[in-house]
């Protein structure tokens, strides 16, 4: 008996090893999640499987989540999922579907009623202050403190950090691209502005993963085609992995590498947004969404 | 009134009455707190009263009334007749019988001259001392002495109206020399210090005892700043971006609680500055205002140092409570109203002790007392000028425990998630749905 938790990628690579098959008693191999496969492989097989599965790391694996509260009611009711090194998955789903929750369990801020969740291999309960070390997080409307200057917050910011702080600070400043107004207080600042400082604060560290809930929300198009544009490019360009929510469905199909629709704790579907529009036959990400939506209820 | 303008008040009205803590805040606790005050003001005063039936008066009798007129059987009656506890000396003295007193824990010593009956029926007046104990400056003691003082300005009207007749008028502007003329002084640890108790007491309550509630003030100042700070963090969920940072939680509570520490620290700084300029302001003033100093009744170090002590950790203690509270708060709104459960232990002891000493209450209220942490700025105070300090080290380290405790339960708090999810429930009705967005 091996485990493995295999990705969407390796999950297909395998699949095509026609010879890997041959060599097994059975093999089940399901995207997502801790799974138990039972091979009965060649020692080649299996340094095959070995190699590979190294070579596929996941940024964030998700277990037989489920999140209850004292009531008894259920945020999160059984979510399995995992995301690769370097991919942007989107959490999409309609208000109250757990999303938020699901972030927060990821950001090490709420704790798992039962399941295992992990990042870069470190367990979120278990190995909070080193998950805190590897994750950036931005709360849905986030604010900062009022009375710092711009650039003061990253600096106050990133002084958390290892590293040249005041390198960072400079980074942040890029990423926010305030102008002048980096240094005005941000009680000044619009709303906009906020938010171009917040996803500079949480990218200016080079986080392994950003939990970004929510980017854009509130903004004027101008502001959230800059927040959408410079995050997908900086995450890109820096490999980061990011999982974010939104009600944005446009946003999600340009952003994600793949998308998870959540409702009522659970999970209903997960794929890139192509699969997903090619499986229901839509023109885009709402129409499947209402598909799911109507299925799930 | 105006439709639009009545559905703006029925919003407000429903707002505040379905929040649990606006409605803890601004409506239970003031609905509590001004009978609860009432009920230990009522025990501390009713305590001073008993205190007061149960003071004995000793009488040192040096009268040599030998037939005729003997009016200090007259005053003995007269103080038996207002349920006088008296016990006669039989000391040499009046300073042997002041020690006498002391040793025997009698309130008051009222001392009778060999020429007290030949003097009054000459017609003239007769000094008469009364000597007050005083240990720990209450309104019981001054009641003690304020008692004699009216058995003998009862027996003044007697005497006069027996030597006048319908002549005579207490209301009449021109006065004929009272017979008794009471010269009330004062006894601490065993001195005797020519001045009233009552003069001495008010002094005491307008220059020290009125301290205890401008401190009751700075607490609640540092609490609500604590308990803003973090409602605000949580209000613009700063708070929510601090946790996710590779920083340990309880760094966060201590430097949270640092930032107000210092503030409060400057602020008990100021308030002891402002207190001892008070002090010798008003001693400087003359009229009835007793110099304390004159006296020896001035504050020392060791005085100073476990009131600032006392004072501070109320400010620590009351700090780590407001952070408890505002943590179940998600606003700046909420968090100052639920901060009002703090004002009635804040006041009460500083209202109280105002009225009657700790020793002195029901055990009961004695124990409420002693077990709030922020009763000891108002016992140190006091202490100042009874220089009773063991009561204000045994409270010091008291708070330090308390505090201790307290910030240990804030720290696990913070470190656990109920930071982010804790919430107070009204009654059946849960709001786990906006936990779960």
């Amino acid at each position: 008996m091996v485990d493995f938790v295999i990705s969407e990628n390796l999950h297909a690579r395998l699949n095509e090893a026609d010879w890997l098959k041959d060599s097994c008693d059975s093999m089940r191999l399901d995207v997502d999640g801790s799974v138990s496969a039972s091979f009965c492989m060649s020692p080649q097989s299996i340094r095959f499987v070995e190699r590979v599965s190294k070579m596929s790391t996941h940024a964030v694996v998700i277990n037989e989540l489920v999140k209850a509260y004292s009531t008894g009611l259920k945020a999160i009711d059984g979510v399995t999922l995992a995301v690769d090194e370097g991919e942007i998955f989107g959490l999409i789903g309609p208000n109250g579907a757990g999303k938020t929750t699901t972030l927060r369990i990821l950001g090490a801020l709420l704790k798992p009623t039962s399941g295992k969740v992990t990042v870069l291999g470190h367990d979120v309960v278990q190995e909070q202050m080193t998950v805190r070390g590897l994750i950036s997080y931005l709360p849905e409307d986030a604010g900062a403190y009022e009375n710092l200057s711009g650039r003061e917050y990253l600096a106050f910011m990133a002084g958390f950090y290892e590293g040249d702080a005041k390198k960072t600070v400079d980074i942040g400043v890029r990423i926010a691209d305030l102008k002048e107004r980096i240094d005005s207080r941000i009680k000044e600042y619009s709303k906009g502005m906020k938010r171009r400082l917040l996803i500079a604060r949480a990218l200016m560290t080079a986080p392994k993963l950003a939990i970004l809930d929510e980017p854009t929300a509130g903004l004027d198009v101008m502001h959230a085609l800059y927040v959408r544009e410079r995050v997908k490019g900086l995450i890109k360009e820096r490999g980061t992995t990011a999982v974010l929510s939104s009600h944005n469905l446009l946003e999600v199909e340009f952003m994600c590498d793949r998308v998870a629709l959540i409702d009522h704790g659970r999970i209903h579907e997960i794929g890139t947004p192509s699969e997903l529009k090619g499986k229901y036959g839509a023109q885009n990400l709402e129409e499947v969404f209402m598909e799911v939506v109507k299925h799930a209820a | 009134m105006p439709h639009e303008l009545r559905n703006i008040v029925v919003k407000e009205l429903r707002e505040i009455v379905r929040d649990p803590r606006l409605l803890i805040g601004m409506i239970i606790v003031p609905v509590l707190m001004m009978p609860l005050m009432g009920v230990g003001i009522r025990s501390a005063m009713e305590a001073a009263q008993e205190e007061v039936s149960k003071m004995e008066t000793g009488l040192l009798n040096q009268d040599h009334a030998t037939g005729g007129h003997n009016y200090s059987d007259l005053l003995y009656a007269l103080m038996i007749q207002n349920n006088m506890i008296i016990r006669n000396s039989t000391a040499p003295d009046a300073n042997t019988a002041v020690s006498w007193a002391v040793q025997n824990d009698i309130g008051t010593l009222v001392v009778l001259p060999p020429t007290f009956s030949e003097e009054i029926g000459n017609g003239t007046s007769v000094n008469v001392s009364v000597y007050q104990v005083l240990s720990h400056f209450g309104f019981d003691e001054m009641a003690g002495s304020e008692r004699v003082n009216s058995v003998f300005t009862l027996f003044n009207n007697i005497i006069l109206h027996e030597m006048l007749g319908d002549n005579y008028s207490s209301s009449n502007p021109i006065q004929p020399p009272v017979p008794a003329n009471v010269v009330s002084q004062s006894v601490i640890k065993g001195e005797v210090i020519n001045v009233s108790p009552s003069n001495l007491i008010n002094s005491i309550y307008t220059t020290g005892l009125l301290i205890p509630m401008a401190f009751s003030i700075v607490i609640v100042l540092a609490a609500q700043l604590a308990a803003t700070s973090v409602a605000m963090e949580k209000e613009q969920k700063t708070l929510e971006v601090l946790l996710t940072l590779p920083i340990k939680r309880i760094n966060i509570l201590l430097g949270k609680l640092s930032g107000v520490i210092l503030v409060s620290a400057l602020a008990t700084i100021a308030m002891l500055l402002s207190f001892g300029y008070y002090m010798s302001s008003l001693t400087a003033v003359g009229g009835t205002q007793v110099d304390l100093a004159s006296i020896g009744l001035t504050p020392d170090m060791t005085g100073y140092a476990l009131l600032a002590a006392s004072l501070f950790l109320s400010i620590i203690s009351a700090l780590a409570l407001a952070v408890l509270l505002a943590a179940y708060t998600k606003d700046v709104r909420s968090a100052q109203s639920l901060l009002g459960v703090l004002f009635l232990p804040i006041f009460l002891p500083a209202f109280l002790l105002m009225f009657a000493p700790v020793e002195i209450l029901p055990a009961g209220l004695q124990a409420i007392i002693y077990a709030i942490p922020f009763s000891y700025p108002s016992i140190a105070s006091k202490a100042l000028y009874t220089k009773d300090y063991a009561v204000v080290a045994l409270g010091v380290v008291y708070q330090i425990v308390f505090t201790a405790i307290v910030l240990i339960i804030a720290a696990r708090f913070f470190a656990s998630e109920k930071i982010m999810t804790a919430k107070l429930k009204w009654g059946r009705k849960r709001k786990a749905e906006a936990e779960m967005e």
